[in-house]
């Protein structure tokens, strides 16, 4: 039975906008179909009225680089067939593209800062260890520097204490008749009036180990303990000291070990009981 | 002098897994399906997504096509509607202005013609005139149809016409056309 035109042409615009006219060609006999047939040909017809676009140069190669696989990527909604094993690749746009070129911007952005990074980290370690070097040696200027300022307060107090007028000076000679170190010498600058006394040394034998030199002043006929000092090889001795006691009538040298509490537990070495003025 | 290729042999050729035949496809129908996608979804960079669907989909499904059932061009046509309709309606995309889309389109194809552009140009004047001549009531629910992707519930919403009048008004355009274009018809059949 034949239908009337208005009856397959609104066939055909109803398969038009339910899926592809051509999948749902009907089940028509031969003279419908010829009808149906040209309404579906000028459904593609029409299209042509509209203005060609031009795609861009690439959009062309863009498609057949995706025709690699056996079965070229389709969305899932474009395709009736059945779901593909793996996600669908999205053919590559220009969004794709400049997002694309600002990843490996910031790619290439991170491992410059990641290198300027590492050198600072580098640089600072050399800083800080030439830091600590430079400090090494100051310390070290400081120490000598304190050396040097104790020298110079020894040494301009030797100067002020020979240079006034009532210093005077006591000669120490080896004493007995076979001394232990006969070639000692000493002498013991003082001002009575400032209890201020210096010892200048020569020729002394270099200590031993666990013993002293002690200078004794002896008042009343009595040892009082001054300074204990230590002598090495090559090195004179020149020491001071405030604590000069007062009315002794004669000073002495002894070599001891040095836990010992008196004279008498040592050897007498020099020994000297006439003083001399000075100028 | 070899002999151009028919539509029919470069889809034979696709069924054979033949890249060079889909590009010789796309040579032939890429600017005026790109046209009537532009036409569809309004967006360049989205048209494209689609026209590049359509080519894959065409080489997936290319044993699909029944030469008995509808010409290559028509089955092309009917693919792009369909996927860009597919675009539109999953995007829910902005209201498009098409017109504006069609005049601000900058890559109008100005290239020279070949002997297959010039059969297409002129086929393309025809068509043209054929429309020029509907009743501008006719040739807007036509526009709206084919360029535009709407279904006729849609053009009587956004026509504010009723539902009867636009299939009544689409009907006999559709009639019109069908005997001013016959040759053509003719051709592809």
């Amino acid at each position: 039975m034949s239908r009337n035109e208005d009856q397959i042409l609104e066939e055909v615009l109803r398969a038009l906008e339910s899926s592809e006219l051509s999948e749902l060609a009907p089940d028509l006999p031969p003279e419908d179909l010829e009808l149906w047939r040209e309404y579906t040909e000028l459904t593609g017809l029409l299209p042509l009225a509209l203005e060609p676009v031009v795609p861009r140069p690439e959009c062309r190669a863009e498609i057949l680089s995706l025709l690699g696989s056996e079965e070229a990527p389709v969305r899932a909604e474009a395709a009736s067939a059945a779901p593909l094993p793996f996600p669908t690749p999205v053919p590559a746009t220009r969004t794709h593209r400049v997002l694309l070129a600002l990843a490996a911007t910031l790619a290439i952005a991170v491992l410059g800062l990641g290198t300027f990074t590492t050198w600072l980290y580098r640089d600072h370690l050399r800083q800080a260890d030439l830091i600590a070097e430079i400090q090494d040696r100051i310390d070290q200027s400081r120490s000598r520097e304190d050396v040097l300022l104790a020298s110079q307060v020894k040494y301009k107090r030797l100067r002020t204490l020979v240079s006034t007028r009532r210093t005077r000076v006591c000669r120490l000679r080896p004493i007995g008749e076979s001394p232990s170190q006969p070639v000692a010498r000493g002498l013991v600058y003082f001002d009575a009036e400032r209890q201020d006394y210096f010892l200048s040394a020569l020729d002394l034998a270099p200590c031993e180990q666990g013993y002293a030199y002690r200078l004794w002043f002896i008042v009343n006929g009595r040892p009082v303990g001054g300074v204990t000092f230590h002598v090495k090889a090559g090195v004179p001795t020149a020491l001071g000291s405030g604590g000069l006691p007062p009315g002794f009538t004669a000073i002495m040298v002894t070599y001891q070990r040095e836990t010992a509490e008196g004279p008498d537990e040592g050897v007498q070495i020099l020994y000297g009981d006439q003083a001399e003025e000075m100028l | 002098m070899q002999k151009t290729p028919s539509d029919a042999d470069l889809v034979a050729r696709v069924v054979n897994r033949e890249a060079d035949a889909l590009g010789d496809l796309f040579d032939r129908y890429s600017r005026v399906l790109l046209a009537l996608i532009r036409r569809i979804v309004g967006g360049a960079g989205e048209a494209e997504e689609v026209l590049q669907e359509v080519f894959l989909q065409v080489w997936n499904q290319a044993e699909r096509y029944d030469s008995s059932r509808s010409s290559v061009s028509n089955w092309l046509s009917l693919i792009s509607r369909s996927r860009s309709i597919d675009c539109l309606r999953k995007a829910r995309v902005k209201e498009r202005t098409a017109q504006k889309a069609f005049e601000e389109d900058s890559r109008l194809d100005t290239s020279p013609e070949g002997p297959a552009d010039v059969f297409l140009t002129e086929r393309r004047r025809r068509i043209r005139g054929a429309l020029g001549d509907l009743p501008v009531e006719q040739k807007a629910v036509i526009e709206l149809a084919f360029f535009e992707g709407l279904t006729q519930t849609e053009i009587a919403e956004r026509t504010s016409i009723p539902l009867g009048t636009v299939k009544t008004r689409t009907l006999l355009a559709m009639k019109k056309l069908r005997k001013a274009l016959r040759d053509d018809l003719r051709e592809l059949l």
